[in-house]
Protein backbone atom coordinates (compact mmCIF):
# COMPACT_ATOMS: atom_id res chain seq x y z
CA UNK A 1 0.00 0.00 0.00
CA UNK A 2 2.55 2.57 1.04
CA UNK A 3 4.73 1.75 -1.92
CA UNK A 4 2.14 3.10 -4.35
CA UNK A 5 3.76 6.52 -4.27
CA UNK A 6 7.37 6.96 -5.13
CA UNK A 7 9.81 9.76 -4.57
CA UNK A 8 9.49 12.68 -2.22
CA UNK A 9 5.81 13.18 -2.69
CA UNK A 10 3.82 12.79 0.46
CA UNK A 11 0.56 10.92 0.74
CA UNK A 12 -2.62 12.68 1.81
CA UNK A 13 -2.71 13.82 5.45
CA UNK A 14 -3.92 11.14 7.85
CA UNK A 15 -7.39 11.03 9.33
CA UNK A 16 -7.62 12.00 12.97
CA UNK A 17 -8.55 8.48 13.98
CA UNK A 18 -5.56 7.07 12.15
CA UNK A 19 -3.31 9.63 13.81
CA UNK A 20 -4.75 8.73 17.20
CA UNK A 21 -4.23 5.00 16.67
CA UNK A 22 -0.60 5.42 15.63
CA UNK A 23 0.17 7.68 18.60
CA UNK A 24 -1.64 5.46 21.10
CA UNK A 25 0.66 2.71 19.92
CA UNK A 26 3.79 4.84 20.19
CA UNK A 27 2.66 6.14 23.57
CA UNK A 28 2.15 2.62 24.87
CA UNK A 29 5.44 1.21 23.57
CA UNK A 30 7.86 4.13 23.69
CA UNK A 31 10.37 3.44 26.44
CA UNK A 32 13.67 5.04 27.28
CA UNK A 33 13.31 8.77 26.72
CA UNK A 34 12.70 11.21 23.90
CA UNK A 35 15.04 9.97 21.21
CA UNK A 36 14.00 6.30 21.25
CA UNK A 37 10.36 7.44 21.19
CA UNK A 38 11.02 9.74 18.27
CA UNK A 39 12.68 6.88 16.46
CA UNK A 40 9.36 4.99 16.69
CA UNK A 41 7.52 8.07 15.42
CA UNK A 42 10.01 8.30 12.58
CA UNK A 43 9.20 4.74 11.52
CA UNK A 44 5.46 5.47 11.50
CA UNK A 45 5.37 9.01 10.11
CA UNK A 46 8.27 9.04 7.69
CA UNK A 47 9.14 5.49 6.71
CA UNK A 48 5.87 3.57 6.75
CA UNK A 49 3.24 6.20 6.01
CA UNK A 50 5.08 9.20 4.54
CA UNK A 51 2.91 11.68 6.37
CA UNK A 52 5.89 13.97 6.77
CA UNK A 53 9.19 14.31 4.95
CA UNK A 54 12.55 13.76 6.59
CA UNK A 55 13.11 17.50 6.55
CA UNK A 56 9.81 18.23 8.29
CA UNK A 57 10.59 15.55 10.82
CA UNK A 58 14.00 17.04 11.61
CA UNK A 59 12.35 20.41 11.94
CA UNK A 60 9.83 19.02 14.44
CA UNK A 61 12.64 17.52 16.51
CA UNK A 62 14.31 20.90 16.52
CA UNK A 63 11.09 22.47 17.74
CA UNK A 64 11.19 19.92 20.56
CA UNK A 65 14.72 20.93 21.44
CA UNK A 66 14.14 24.68 21.32
CA UNK A 67 10.77 24.84 23.03
CA UNK A 68 10.26 24.05 26.71
CA UNK A 69 8.60 20.78 27.58
CA UNK A 70 9.35 17.15 26.80
CA UNK A 71 11.07 16.93 23.41
CA UNK A 72 8.94 14.10 22.06
CA UNK A 73 5.65 15.72 23.11
CA UNK A 74 6.68 19.02 21.50
CA UNK A 75 7.69 17.33 18.26
CA UNK A 76 4.58 15.15 18.04
CA UNK A 77 2.19 18.03 18.78
CA UNK A 78 3.98 20.20 16.26
CA UNK A 79 3.67 17.56 13.53
CA UNK A 80 0.03 17.00 14.47
CA UNK A 81 -0.64 20.69 13.96
CA UNK A 82 1.11 20.75 10.62
CA UNK A 83 -0.77 17.68 9.45
CA UNK A 84 -4.28 18.49 10.60
CA UNK A 85 -4.34 21.90 12.27
CA UNK A 86 -5.64 22.43 15.78
CA UNK A 87 -7.60 19.19 15.89
CA UNK A 88 -4.51 17.31 14.75
CA UNK A 89 -2.46 18.86 17.54
CA UNK A 90 -5.07 18.11 20.20
CA UNK A 91 -5.58 14.52 19.06
CA UNK A 92 -1.81 14.00 18.91
CA UNK A 93 -0.99 15.20 22.40
CA UNK A 94 -3.92 13.34 23.96
CA UNK A 95 -3.33 10.05 22.17
CA UNK A 96 0.38 10.12 22.92
CA UNK A 97 0.00 10.82 26.63
CA UNK A 98 -3.09 8.69 27.36
CA UNK A 99 -1.44 5.22 27.59
CA UNK A 100 1.29 6.34 29.99
CA UNK A 101 -1.22 8.42 31.96
CA UNK A 102 -3.39 5.37 32.59
CA UNK A 103 -0.42 3.16 33.42
CA UNK A 104 0.98 5.76 35.78
CA UNK A 105 -2.40 6.12 37.46
CA UNK A 106 -2.58 2.36 37.98
CA UNK A 107 0.96 2.31 39.41
CA UNK A 108 0.11 5.22 41.70
CA UNK A 109 -2.92 3.40 43.10
CA UNK A 110 -0.86 0.24 43.59
CA UNK A 111 1.91 2.22 45.27
CA UNK A 112 -0.46 3.90 47.68
CA UNK A 113 -2.05 0.58 48.58
CA UNK A 114 1.00 -1.71 48.65
CA UNK A 115 3.93 0.68 49.09
CA UNK A 116 4.37 -0.25 52.74
CA UNK A 117 4.94 -3.96 52.15
CA UNK A 118 8.63 -4.83 52.77
CA UNK A 119 9.13 -6.57 49.41
CA UNK A 120 7.68 -3.57 47.59
CA UNK A 121 9.87 -1.23 49.62
CA UNK A 122 12.83 -3.38 48.57
CA UNK A 123 11.87 -3.09 44.92
CA UNK A 124 11.69 0.67 45.24
CA UNK A 125 15.09 0.82 46.95
CA UNK A 126 16.47 -0.90 43.86
CA UNK A 127 14.55 1.41 41.56
CA UNK A 128 15.82 4.46 43.45
CA UNK A 129 19.41 3.34 42.93
CA UNK A 130 18.70 3.00 39.20
CA UNK A 131 16.98 6.40 39.04
CA UNK A 132 20.03 8.04 40.57
CA UNK A 133 22.19 6.39 37.93
CA UNK A 134 19.79 7.36 35.12
CA UNK A 135 19.86 10.99 36.18
CA UNK A 136 23.65 10.96 36.45
CA UNK A 137 23.92 9.33 33.03
CA UNK A 138 21.54 11.87 31.50
CA UNK A 139 23.52 14.73 33.02
CA UNK A 140 26.70 13.20 31.65
CA UNK A 141 25.25 12.77 28.17
CA UNK A 142 23.70 16.23 28.09
CA UNK A 143 26.65 17.92 29.79
CA UNK A 144 29.60 16.47 27.88
CA UNK A 145 29.35 18.89 24.93
CA UNK A 146 29.21 21.86 27.30
CA UNK A 147 32.46 20.87 29.03
CA UNK A 148 34.46 21.64 25.90
CA UNK A 149 33.83 25.36 26.20
CA UNK A 150 34.92 27.45 29.20
CA UNK A 151 31.83 29.65 29.13
CA UNK A 152 29.30 26.84 29.00
CA UNK A 153 31.24 24.81 31.56
CA UNK A 154 31.15 27.83 33.86
CA UNK A 155 27.38 28.25 33.42
CA UNK A 156 26.87 24.58 34.21
CA UNK A 157 28.96 24.75 37.39
CA UNK A 158 27.34 28.02 38.46
CA UNK A 159 23.82 26.61 38.10
CA UNK A 160 24.81 23.44 39.94
CA UNK A 161 26.21 25.36 42.90
CA UNK A 162 23.43 27.94 42.96
CA UNK A 163 20.82 25.21 43.24
CA UNK A 164 22.74 22.87 45.51
CA UNK A 165 24.13 25.39 47.98
CA UNK A 166 21.82 28.37 47.74
CA UNK A 167 18.56 26.63 46.78
CA UNK A 168 18.13 29.34 44.17
CA UNK A 169 14.78 29.54 42.43
CA UNK A 170 14.81 27.30 39.33
CA UNK A 171 12.82 29.64 37.09
CA UNK A 172 15.08 32.53 38.02
CA UNK A 173 18.12 30.37 37.28
CA UNK A 174 16.85 29.51 33.81
CA UNK A 175 16.18 33.16 33.00
CA UNK A 176 19.54 34.31 34.40
CA UNK A 177 21.35 31.63 32.42
CA UNK A 178 19.55 32.75 29.28
CA UNK A 179 20.53 36.37 29.88
CA UNK A 180 24.10 35.31 30.59
CA UNK A 181 24.02 33.42 27.29
CA UNK A 182 22.88 36.56 25.48
CA UNK A 183 25.82 38.45 26.93
CA UNK A 184 28.43 35.73 26.47
CA UNK A 185 27.54 34.56 22.99
CA UNK A 186 27.34 37.51 20.63
CA UNK A 187 29.44 36.48 17.67
CA UNK A 188 28.17 34.09 15.00
CA UNK A 189 31.35 32.09 15.60
CA UNK A 190 30.02 31.21 19.06
CA UNK A 191 27.49 28.95 17.40
CA UNK A 192 29.70 27.18 14.90
CA UNK A 193 30.80 24.25 16.96
CA UNK A 194 27.31 22.90 17.64
CA UNK A 195 26.42 23.19 13.98
CA UNK A 196 22.89 22.76 12.84
CA UNK A 197 20.78 21.10 15.51
CA UNK A 198 19.96 18.08 13.45
CA UNK A 199 17.18 15.65 14.18
CA UNK A 200 17.74 12.17 15.41
CA UNK A 201 18.23 9.78 12.61
CA UNK A 202 16.39 6.59 13.31
CA UNK A 203 19.71 4.90 13.95
CA UNK A 204 20.33 7.13 16.95
CA UNK A 205 17.35 5.61 18.68
CA UNK A 206 18.97 2.62 20.29
CA UNK A 207 21.88 4.62 21.57
CA UNK A 208 20.04 6.36 24.36
CA UNK B 1 -5.85 22.63 43.71
CA UNK B 2 -5.11 26.04 42.23
CA UNK B 3 -1.57 25.76 43.59
CA UNK B 4 -1.27 22.42 41.86
CA UNK B 5 -2.46 23.84 38.55
CA UNK B 6 -0.26 26.95 38.68
CA UNK B 7 2.82 25.04 39.82
CA UNK B 8 2.62 22.52 37.01
CA UNK B 9 1.77 25.23 34.49
CA UNK B 10 4.93 27.05 35.52
CA UNK B 11 7.02 23.90 35.32
CA UNK B 12 5.67 23.20 31.83
CA UNK B 13 6.46 26.73 30.76
CA UNK B 14 10.12 26.77 31.82
CA UNK B 15 11.54 23.29 31.35
CA UNK B 16 13.85 24.12 28.46
CA UNK B 17 15.77 21.08 27.33
CA UNK B 18 13.42 18.14 27.71
CA UNK B 19 11.83 15.97 30.35
CA UNK B 20 14.83 15.45 32.64
CA UNK B 21 14.92 19.18 33.34
CA UNK B 22 11.56 18.81 35.00
CA UNK B 23 13.13 16.91 37.89
CA UNK B 24 14.83 19.85 39.68
CA UNK B 25 11.74 21.98 39.03
CA UNK B 26 9.29 19.52 40.53
CA UNK B 27 11.61 18.80 43.41
CA UNK B 28 11.85 22.46 44.37
CA UNK B 29 8.12 23.12 44.27
CA UNK B 30 6.39 19.86 45.11
CA UNK B 31 8.86 18.57 47.70
CA UNK B 32 10.52 21.64 49.21
CA UNK B 33 7.97 24.44 48.90
CA UNK B 34 4.60 22.72 49.17
CA UNK B 35 5.57 19.45 50.83
CA UNK B 36 3.13 17.49 48.67
CA UNK B 37 5.40 14.47 48.85
CA UNK B 38 8.53 13.30 50.62
CA UNK B 39 11.91 13.04 48.95
CA UNK B 40 11.52 9.26 49.02
CA UNK B 41 8.11 9.40 47.33
CA UNK B 42 9.56 11.80 44.79
CA UNK B 43 12.27 9.30 43.86
CA UNK B 44 9.65 6.55 43.69
CA UNK B 45 7.46 8.72 41.44
CA UNK B 46 10.33 9.25 39.02
CA UNK B 47 11.06 5.53 39.13
CA UNK B 48 7.45 4.77 38.18
CA UNK B 49 7.67 7.36 35.42
CA UNK B 50 10.66 5.46 34.07
CA UNK B 51 8.94 2.09 34.19
CA UNK B 52 5.98 3.34 32.18
CA UNK B 53 6.40 4.14 28.50
CA UNK B 54 6.04 7.73 27.36
CA UNK B 55 7.66 10.92 28.63
CA UNK B 56 9.10 11.24 32.15
CA UNK B 57 6.70 14.11 32.90
CA UNK B 58 4.14 11.41 33.49
CA UNK B 59 5.49 11.30 37.06
CA UNK B 60 3.32 14.39 37.59
CA UNK B 61 0.32 12.07 37.68
CA UNK B 62 1.54 10.59 40.95
CA UNK B 63 1.97 14.00 42.55
CA UNK B 64 -1.39 15.24 41.31
CA UNK B 65 -3.09 12.12 42.61
CA UNK B 66 -1.51 12.49 46.03
CA UNK B 67 -2.70 16.08 46.28
CA UNK B 68 -6.23 15.73 44.97
CA UNK B 69 -7.07 12.24 43.75
CA UNK B 70 -8.03 11.49 40.17
CA UNK B 71 -8.93 15.09 39.41
CA UNK B 72 -5.55 16.17 40.77
CA UNK B 73 -3.81 13.72 38.45
CA UNK B 74 -5.68 15.16 35.47
CA UNK B 75 -4.97 18.73 36.54
CA UNK B 76 -1.24 18.12 37.06
CA UNK B 77 -0.83 16.36 33.72
CA UNK B 78 -3.00 18.90 31.91
CA UNK B 79 -1.26 21.91 33.42
CA UNK B 80 2.24 20.67 32.65
CA UNK B 81 1.25 19.81 29.07
CA UNK B 82 -0.61 23.00 28.28
CA UNK B 83 2.46 25.22 27.68
CA UNK B 84 4.06 22.44 25.63
CA UNK B 85 0.93 22.34 23.47
CA UNK B 86 0.88 26.05 22.73
CA UNK B 87 4.64 26.34 22.27
CA UNK B 88 4.57 23.59 19.67
CA UNK B 89 1.85 25.32 17.71
CA UNK B 90 3.43 28.73 18.01
CA UNK B 91 6.61 27.18 16.68
CA UNK B 92 4.83 26.26 13.46
CA UNK B 93 4.52 29.95 12.68
CA UNK B 94 7.75 31.30 14.12
CA UNK B 95 10.21 28.50 13.56
CA UNK B 96 12.35 30.12 10.90
CA UNK B 97 12.53 33.39 12.73
CA UNK B 98 13.44 31.58 15.94
CA UNK B 99 16.06 29.40 14.35
CA UNK B 100 17.86 32.29 12.72
CA UNK B 101 17.56 34.71 15.60
CA UNK B 102 21.00 34.97 17.17
CA UNK B 103 19.64 36.33 20.45
CA UNK B 104 17.27 33.39 20.82
CA UNK B 105 20.11 31.02 20.09
CA UNK B 106 22.37 32.83 22.58
CA UNK B 107 19.63 32.58 25.20
CA UNK B 108 19.24 28.86 24.62
CA UNK B 109 22.99 28.35 24.55
CA UNK B 110 23.13 29.86 28.02
CA UNK B 111 20.19 27.83 29.29
CA UNK B 112 21.49 24.51 27.93
CA UNK B 113 24.47 24.07 30.27
CA UNK B 114 22.60 25.61 33.20
CA UNK B 115 19.83 23.03 33.11
CA UNK B 116 22.44 20.27 33.12
CA UNK B 117 23.89 21.81 36.29
CA UNK B 118 20.40 21.86 37.75
CA UNK B 119 19.80 18.21 36.85
CA UNK B 120 23.09 17.37 38.55
CA UNK B 121 22.04 19.27 41.66
CA UNK B 122 18.77 17.33 41.74
CA UNK B 123 20.82 14.18 41.22
CA UNK B 124 22.72 14.89 44.43
CA UNK B 125 19.62 15.24 46.58
CA UNK B 126 18.07 12.21 44.94
CA UNK B 127 21.24 10.22 45.60
CA UNK B 128 21.06 11.22 49.24
CA UNK B 129 17.48 9.98 49.47
CA UNK B 130 17.94 6.75 47.55
CA UNK B 131 21.48 5.53 48.27
CA UNK B 132 20.78 4.59 51.85
CA UNK B 133 23.15 1.68 52.33
CA UNK B 134 26.04 -0.12 50.69
CA UNK B 135 24.05 -2.27 48.30
CA UNK B 136 22.03 0.61 46.88
CA UNK B 137 25.28 2.52 46.36
CA UNK B 138 26.95 -0.39 44.60
CA UNK B 139 23.83 -1.09 42.53
CA UNK B 140 23.64 2.55 41.48
CA UNK B 141 27.27 2.58 40.36
CA UNK B 142 26.70 -0.66 38.44
CA UNK B 143 23.64 0.88 36.73
CA UNK B 144 25.63 3.98 35.85
CA UNK B 145 28.41 1.89 34.35
CA UNK B 146 25.96 -0.12 32.25
CA UNK B 147 24.16 3.03 31.10
CA UNK B 148 27.21 5.06 30.15
CA UNK B 149 29.61 2.34 29.05
CA UNK B 150 27.22 0.06 27.20
CA UNK B 151 24.48 2.60 26.46
CA UNK B 152 21.93 0.22 27.90
CA UNK B 153 18.26 1.11 27.66
CA UNK B 154 17.15 2.98 30.80
CA UNK B 155 13.88 1.04 31.07
CA UNK B 156 15.73 -2.29 31.09
CA UNK B 157 18.20 -1.08 33.69
CA UNK B 158 15.42 0.07 35.97
CA UNK B 159 13.48 -3.17 35.72
CA UNK B 160 16.64 -5.16 36.48
CA UNK B 161 17.34 -2.93 39.49
CA UNK B 162 13.80 -3.49 40.75
CA UNK B 163 14.23 -7.27 40.56
CA UNK B 164 17.56 -7.03 42.41
CA UNK B 165 15.88 -4.84 45.01
CA UNK B 166 13.15 -7.42 45.55
CA UNK B 167 15.76 -9.96 46.62
CA UNK B 168 18.20 -7.74 48.47
CA UNK B 169 15.80 -5.30 50.10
Amino acid sequence: MDSSIKGNEEVAPPGLLQLAIVLLKVGATGFGGAMPMLALVHVEYVEKRRWVSQEEFDEAVMVGQIMPGPIAVDAITHMGYRLRGWSGAIVSIFAFILPSFLLMLALTLAYIRYGGIPQVAGIFKGLGAAVTAIIAAAAWRMGKPHLKNVKTAFLMAAALLALLLLQANVVLLVLLAGLAGMMLFRKPSDFQQGGKPGGPKASKGGAN
Amino acid sequence: MLDLFLTFLKIGAFTFGGGMVMIPFIEQDAVNTFGWLTQREFVDAIAMGQITPGPIVISSVFIGYKVAGFLGAVIAMGAISLPTFFYSIAAAHQLHRLRNNLRVRAFLKGVGPAVVGMILAAGFTIARASLVDIWTGVLSLACLAVLVRFKADASLVIVAAGVIGLFLG
